[in-house]
């Protein structure tokens, strides 16, 4: 019989952060659909944070205000709306570019730069953008996770990047679904990175505009014809 | 404008909708715990000072995935900060580095001589409590503990430094993390 909770011994040891890779794969992953292990987790995480937090005080270093709030300043201005970390880009091209900005930058390759940075250039926040956004929210299988998805609908062309997905076995991958009435279109699959950020390229269907809607899920490698797994993200437009 | 100050959830909210006066109100009364807990794991004012940055962007990208119900505030800034700190304590290391930690002098003490070597690091600890519930560890949990926790030593690093089984460590950090959760009244003791 197997053990339901097969990560629970490793449970405070990855609270102080000191499993390795493989460990650390193992407990999201368990922890993704297990509350009764989540909030044995959390248990702990209040202990390491308790140690952490009683730490000697040490003086704040001068500026480090200043540079925090213009650093934060930088990234409202830059993106449309708030992101997860999609982009510590180190190897971004476009170092200036960040958020979002940098992810479709770094999809689309120089030759469509121009038509991306003049529509996703500062602006106010509140100003319309010329691209379909939707904001995917991680469900209960991924509550960490975080997606973008931008669509530009003069060329049918447009990407997701997503945060805070967490890690699979080898033989799944995740799958984008663009959903309208009932009816779910595959968007194509991807693989998040050991730091759970995942993008994909997608050229949308003529009538993409009907596809309100958007998920992704959790399918065998390569894809499935129809959602089968677990959903992680969703939103709409 | 409201009289009363606002709560650490009211200021994540805050910070959700794009309010920038909410980041530096939250750092004015997080900042030096976020920071002294990266220094505590990474004892280079650079380093700790591109983790606490580092923290409190995420903070500005991930405010609104801030539950309340699963943590406080200030519990989440101090796991990610230690996280943070932990992940460039190991790229320094993997990268040949030598990074400077507040246990390099401590770790000298041979297995079983019967030194603690990291109990003026606890000792230096500001919680009391936290202080005396370390203090009431049995000394070979307590040696493991201090690797794993100042030094972010994964179980195979510290049975290494130690000498000792590898599933001897595993069990001497996971009891000693139960023993602490009851000292420190998380939970009953089971």
């Amino acid at each position: 019989m197997s053990d339901p909770h097969p990560v629970r011994d490793l449970l405070p040891a990855f609270s102080l952060g000191i499993l390795d890779e493989e460990e650390t794969r193992e407990v999201k992953e368990h922890l993704a659909g297990c509350a009764d292990c989540r909030a044995e987790a959390a248990s702990f995480h209040e202990v390491t944070a308790r140690l952490a937090s009683s730490a000697p005080a040490r003086d704040l270093p001068a500026g480090l205000e200043a540079r925090i709030l213009r650093a934060v300043g930088a990234r409202a201005s830059a993106d449309l709306f708030p992101v997860s970390a999609v982009a510590r880009q180190r190897r971004s091209p476009w170092p200036a570019l960040t958020g979002i900005a940098a992810a479709v930058a770094v999809l689309l390759g120089a030759g469509n730069l121009l038509q991306w940075s003049g529509a996703l250039g500062p602006g106010a926040r509140g100003e319309s953008p010329r691209l379909d956004t939707a904001v995917l929210a991680g469900t209960a299988a991924a509550p960490d996770a975080y997606g973008t998805v931008v669509l530009d609908p003069r060329d049918n062309k447009g990407v997701l990047a997503a945060t805070g997905l967490p890690a699979l076995p080898r033989d799944r991958q995740y799958q984008l679904w663009l959903i309208r009435d009932g009816e779910r279109r595959s968007g194509g699959v991807f693989s998040p990175d050991a730091e759970g950020y995942g993008s994909l390229l997608l050229t949308v269907p003529a009538d993409f505009r009907d596809f309100r809607s958007f998920g992704v899920s959790v399918e065998p490698r390569g894809g499935s014809p129809a959602p089968s797994g677990p959903r992680v993200l969703a939103g709409k437009l | 404008m409201s009289p009363a100050d606002p709560t650490d959830e009211q200021l994540m909210q805050r910070i959700a909708g794009g309010d920038r006066e909410a980041v530096r109100l939250l750092y004015q009364r997080h900042g030096r715990r976020v920071y002294s807990c990266a220094f505590q794991v990474i004892s280079d004012p650079a380093a700790a000072e591109e983790v606490c940055q580092d923290v409190f962007l995420r903070v500005w990208d991930r405010a609104g995935t801030y539950q309340p119900d699963r943590g406080k505030v200030a519990t989440w800034l101090a796991r990610i900060s230690r996280n943070r700190a932990i992940d460039v304590l190991r790229s320094l290391r993997a990268r040949g580095g030598m990074p400077t930690t507040a246990v390099d002098e401590t770790l000298s003490a041979p297995a079983g001589s019967g030194a603690d070597p990291g109990e003026h690091l606890w000792q230096s600890l500001r919680d009391e409590r936290v202080r005396e519930a370390v203090a009431s560890l049995p000394p070979d949990q307590r040696g493991s503990l201090t690797l794993a926790f100042f030094q972010g030593y994964t179980h195979q690093q510290i049975a290494d430094q130690l000498g000792e089984p590898l599933g001897t460590v595993k069990t001497r950090i996971r009891d000693a993390m139960i023993k602490l959760r009851a000292r420190l009244g998380e939970r009953e003791e089971t």
